[in-house]
Parts: structure tokens; sequence; C-alpha cells
């Protein structure tokens, strides 16, 4: 079997100093002392690949990334976990919230160096969170796409998937090729690797494409304006507050 | 650019035998919208069991200009992969400059693969929508974790989509009282397709509303067990409140993810919030800008929900809450 895992490197935007945010400035200049993560959503994903890859051994996993940044310690991680090739597309152009122009690359990627199987993604990454990349990149590729996949179970062949719906847990049995979108996984860290792992990848490097990112028409950011709620914060010891609080339940 | 394009299309997602409230706010902003500008006509599409009958009396106060109309037999299965068929149909049919669909499980499949059919820009989780000279949308929406709001245009294609999250705008029929205006209706029938064979379906309980509920009991990793939850769901009723909770709760699977709150759940806008055990992280914030009054409970003075909160109780939320649930009944 042949897995796609679509991963990114973000921001770790709960570190960022609280002032930082009220300025009318681009907000990607003034977050760039924040430490680098690996997207909280694709954790899972990529652990699900290594899932699958442990019950059918011989499958190639290569994780794939869009980013301007060398992430080389993140890629060393990678193959330690087991990821067999990690691969960086660095864009020509600034992609920050242009999803459509991030998924065309990943699909571009994919179309060359398909057949895949599966193509794995995150739900969602900041700095957008638009959930948009996954979709449209399965419609470039005319791929069916599944969504809010907490769980991918694989046997003799057969690849079945759980989502999770507001109202439902379902099951389905997915026929290759397909793209699939994952949410809450079960299994939701990427596994860590031993200390010998990580000597025997230390060598390896990821494969670097420079690519011009399609001319796709992205809505276009006109400008950005603070948006944190702040409020009084107004401390109440526990002694007044039942008090407090019934009136307020009583006026509201 | 192709300028050929005018009005707004709404897309009307079924649900519960009815259409689902989030996009009926939508028809009313496009209603709103289009108010200044007698080119503009709205249009609506919907696909799904209801019949034109099911439906007229819903859409009745609404001035909608032409309805296209799918008839798709229901099933159980909640994946589809037809819905983006039938609305590219419906835009090549009426050229709209701009194009709604609620931000559910639903529209977010929807918007980006229509973008790529309709090769134009989509603005997801909008929360702002202005419609200026020569039908040009100006879409807002958060970034960043919820701390920066972002004023977005697609400049050079049409048509604009843009998803908005339930419970943004005022549902109510700008028409409404008035005599029913006719609209024009173009059906249409379609195959129900899925695109993966469905095994097993286990339904849970019938989905409940944070959305649109005027009181919420809120609570995060502070709860120490899955039993404890009955313990806020009491409290939650004993106030008339719903309950909801963070991610952390959610990840456990102690409640289902139609409570969660934040980025990657709902955004709740009740008259009281009480949060029991959150931290406040920016993606927890991100749901709940819209929430009149908050009031969190958290053992630790520093956690970063008391900023963001109306009113900060310092204490452990297993000790106030009882008390407070006491006085309560007392009164
Ligand atoms: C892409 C992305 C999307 C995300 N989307 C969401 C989202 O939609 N919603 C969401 O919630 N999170 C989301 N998260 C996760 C988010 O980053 C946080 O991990 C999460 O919000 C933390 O939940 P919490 O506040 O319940 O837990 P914690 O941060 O662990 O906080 C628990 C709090 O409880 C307090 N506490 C503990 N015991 C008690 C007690 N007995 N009494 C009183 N207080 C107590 C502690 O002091 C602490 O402040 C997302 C993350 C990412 C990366």
């Amino acid at each position: 079997m042949r897995i796609l895992v679509c991963f990114k490197i973000v921001r770790d935007l709960d570190n960022v100093i609280d002032s930082d945010w009220d300025s009318e400035r681009d907000p990607s200049f003034r977050i760039d002392y924040t430490r680098k993560i690996l997207n909280d959503a694709d954790q899972g994903v990529l652990e699900a690949a290594l899932l699958i890859s442990d019950r059918e051994p011989g499958t190639e996993i290569t994780a794939v990334t869009v980013t301007d940044d060398d992430g080389a310690s993140f890629f060393t991680g990678l193959f330690a976990a087991g990821i067999g090739n990690v691969v960086r597309i660095a864009p020509e152009e600034d992609l920050t919230l242009r999803p459509a122009a991030t998924a065309a690359l990943l699909a571009q990627y994919a179309a060359e160096t398909g057949p895949y199987d599966l193509i794995l993604f995150g739900a969602q990454a900041p700095p957008g969170d638009s959930r948009q990349v996954p979709y449209a990149a399965a419609e470039m590729l005319q791929l069916p796409a599944i969504d809010r996949v907490r769980e991918l179970m694989n046997s003799d062949g057969r690849i079945t998937a759980v989502r999770e719906t507001d109202t439902s847990l379902e099951e389905y049995e997915l026929l290759a090729p397909a793209a699939i979108i994952m949410e809450n996984p079960v299994h939701s860290y990427l596994r860590l690797p031993t200390l010998r792992e990580r000597m025997k990848a230390s060598g390896k490097t990821a494969e670097l494409i420079q690519r011009s990112a399609p001319a796709l028409p992205d809505a276009e950011i006109l400008g950005f304006r603070p948006a944190r709620i702040r409020r009084d914060g107004r401390m109440i010891s526990p002694e007044e507050a039942p008090d407090l609080l019934a009136d307020i339940l009583k006026e509201l | 650019m192709d300028h050929n394009y005018s009005g707004i299309l709404v897309y009307l997602q079924q649900a519960g035998g009815g259409i689902f409230s989030g996009s009926m706010e939508l028809l009313a902003k496009a209603i709103e919208l289009t108010q200044e500008d007698p080119e503009a006509e709205v249009y609506a599409v919907t696909a799904g069991p209801l019949s034109e009958e099911g439906l007229a009396k819903q859409l009745a106060g609404y001035g909608i200009r032409r309805l296209f109309l799918y008839s798709i037999p229901a099933d159980g299965a909640s994946l589809h992969a037809l819905s983006a068929d039938l609305v590219y149909d419906a835009i090549c049919q009426c050229r709209p400059a701009v194009v709604l669909i609620s931000a559910t499980i639903e529209g977010r499949i929807l918007a980006p693969a229509l973008g790529i059919r309709c090769g134009t820009g989509v603005t997801a989780d909008c929360t702002g929508l202005r419609l200026e000279p020569g039908q040009r949308l100006i879409q807002t929406r958060p970034a960043f974790g919820g701390n920066v709001l972002a004023d977005i245009a697609t400049e050079h294609s049409r048509p604009q989509i843009a998803t908005v999250r339930p419970g943004i705008f005022d549902p109510a029929a700008p028409h409404s009282g008035s005599e029913a205006i006719p609209y024009e209706c173009t059906r249409l029938t379609a195959a129900n397709a899925a695109p993966f064979a469905l095994l097993s379906h286990h339904p849970r309980h019938p989905g409940i509303s944070i959305e649109s509920a005027d009181r919420i009991v809120a609570i995060g990793a502070g709860v120490r067990s899955r039993e404890d939850i009955q313990l806020f769901e009491d409290f939650a009723a004993q106030i008339g409140a719903v309950l909801a909770c963070s991610r952390k709760i959610t990840e456990k699977g102690w409640l289902t993810p139609d409570r969660q709150i934040g980025l990657s759940g709902r955004s709740v806008a009740p008259k009281l919030l009480i949060l029991c055990g959150i931290s406040g992280s920016v993606q927890f914030l991100a749901g709940i800008r819209r929430a009149s009054n908050i009031i969190a409970i958290n053992k630790d003075p520093d956690a970063p929900i008391r900023a963001a909160a109306d009113l900060f109780v310092e204490g452990d939320v297993y000790e106030f809450l009882p008390a407070l649930s006491r006085l309560l009944r007392e009164e």
C-alpha cells in the first residue's frame, strides 16, 4: 500500500505574548519568535499511517509539507518514527491564508508521484484553520473524500474508517484511492522514537522541491484587526461567589 | 474578470424535516445585503428529501427570486458526494456574484469543492459580511486562533464563496408577517450516492444545539472523571443551562463533538456562560467571543481564561459548584 500524509509545521500560538495581538500589522510578522511545533491535528494522522504500516508491512509512507521553513529537526523525528520518505515543498510565494494554492501544490505532488492508495490530512492548521486544504486537494485530484475520521483499520487488504458525526458513529469500507481527513483521532500523538531510531535517522534528509504556486484565485486579505476578547476578569472569592452568582442567575 | 454575475445564492441545508437554522440565517442576511442594490436578486438551492410544499411555509416571508430544488431520497448515512455537483449546477444556471453556505460539516466539504470547480476563492468561517458597490463582498473572519480578524475580498473571480458559522446572524425573515412572497421553483431529481460503503451506523442522542442556548455550563480538563460529568449535568439542568465542553473532554469521548466549544468546535453566544476548569486556550476562546456574561471558575489565578472572563472565581470547582447549587435550592 502507498500512503501520502500531508502535514504542517506551525507556530505555537499559545506562546504569543498577549499584547502582540493588539496591533493592526500583519500578525505573521509578530509571532515569529514563538517556537515551531508539528501541527497538533497532524500528529494523529502520521500515527494512523504508521499503524496501518505496522499491520501491513511493506506499506510505503511519504509525508509531505508545504513550507518555506527548513524544519530539519521535525523531519528527523518523522524518519525516526518510521516514515520512509519526507518531502518539503518550498513555495516561491507567501502562502499564508492561501488554502487553494497550498492544496494545489500538494495535489500536484500527489499526481506526479502517485498513485497513492490513501492520502491523509489533519482537519485544520493555523494560522487560517479554514479546513479548506484537504477538501480542495481532494477535489483537484478527483478523489472521493471522507472527513471526521477518528480511526483507520486495515486487514487482508480491506480498509475501514470510523467516522464520528454530531449524532452518530459510522463505519465505512474505503475503496482506494481515497482522501481521508482525520479529526480527534483515537491515537492522537505521534509515537516517540527510541534513541536508537533517532540515531539511525539522523543522517536522513527531506527531499526539497522548489515550486511556484499555481495562480489560483484565492480570496485576498485586505487587512487585519485585533480581535482578542478582553474583559474585566474581576476576581471574586469563593466565599462571596455563590451569593453573587445566585443574584446574576435571577437577573438574567 | 467576468462581470456577468449578479445576486446571492444561498445553500439551504436540509435537517430534521426542515431547513437548518444556520441556512435560514444566511437567507435573511442575503436579503439584507441585497436591499441596497435593486439589481441583486436572492436565489436558493437545496438538495434532499423535502418537497416544495414542505419548504414553502419556511421560505414564505423571505423574498427569494428562484429556488433550485434537487430531490434526493433520504437514507441513514451522512456522507454524500452529491451536493457539490448540484450546487455547481445551480451556480451555472443563475450565475450569482456571491454564494453563501453555512459552515456545518456538510458546508465545510461543499465550499472548497465548489471553489475549485468555479475557479474562485473561498473564505471559510466568516463572522461578518458586507456588500460594497459592484456586489463586492467584504468577508471578515478570525485567523491566528481567533486573536485577529482578517478582512478578505475575492478580487479577481466570481462567484465570491463564503461559509458562515451558524449562530452569527439573525434568522428572522425580513418580510415576515407580510403576504407569502411567490418564487419560481426549478425542480430536479438526483440519485443519492455515498462514495464509500456504509458498514454500520450507530445513532446517538438527538443532537443538542449549544449554538442557540441562552445559558451554558462548560467543563474542561478540571473535571476528573467521566462519572463526574453527572454533577455538572445536574447543575446545568438546575439553572436551565445546557452542558458544553472544551476539546479535552471530547478527546476523551466523555461528551460528543456537538458539545465542543472553540475553533474546531462550535461558536456560542449565550447570555450566561459558566466555565468550570477551563484554562482559556486561544482555540477555546475563539468560540466564546459572542457570549454576553462569562464567569470562570478555576484553581489557577493566572489561567488565561481570567482575562477573557467578566468574573473569575479562584477556587476548586468541586467545592464551589455544590455550594452554589445548595444555595440556589434553598432560595
Ligand atoms: C488546531 C487546534 C484546534 C483546537 N480546537 C479546540 C477547540 O475547538 N476547543 C477547545 O477547547 N480546544 C481546542 N484545541 C485544544 C486547545 O489547544 C487546548 O488544549 C484545550 O482548549 C484545553 O482544554 P482545557 O482548558 O479544558 O484544559 P487545560 O488547558 O488542561 O486546562 C484545565 C484547567 O482546569 C483548571 N483546573 C483543574 N482542576 C480544577 C478544579 N478542580 N477546579 C477548578 N479548576 C481546575 C486548571 O487550573 C486549568 O486551568 C485545539 C487545538 C488545536 C491545535
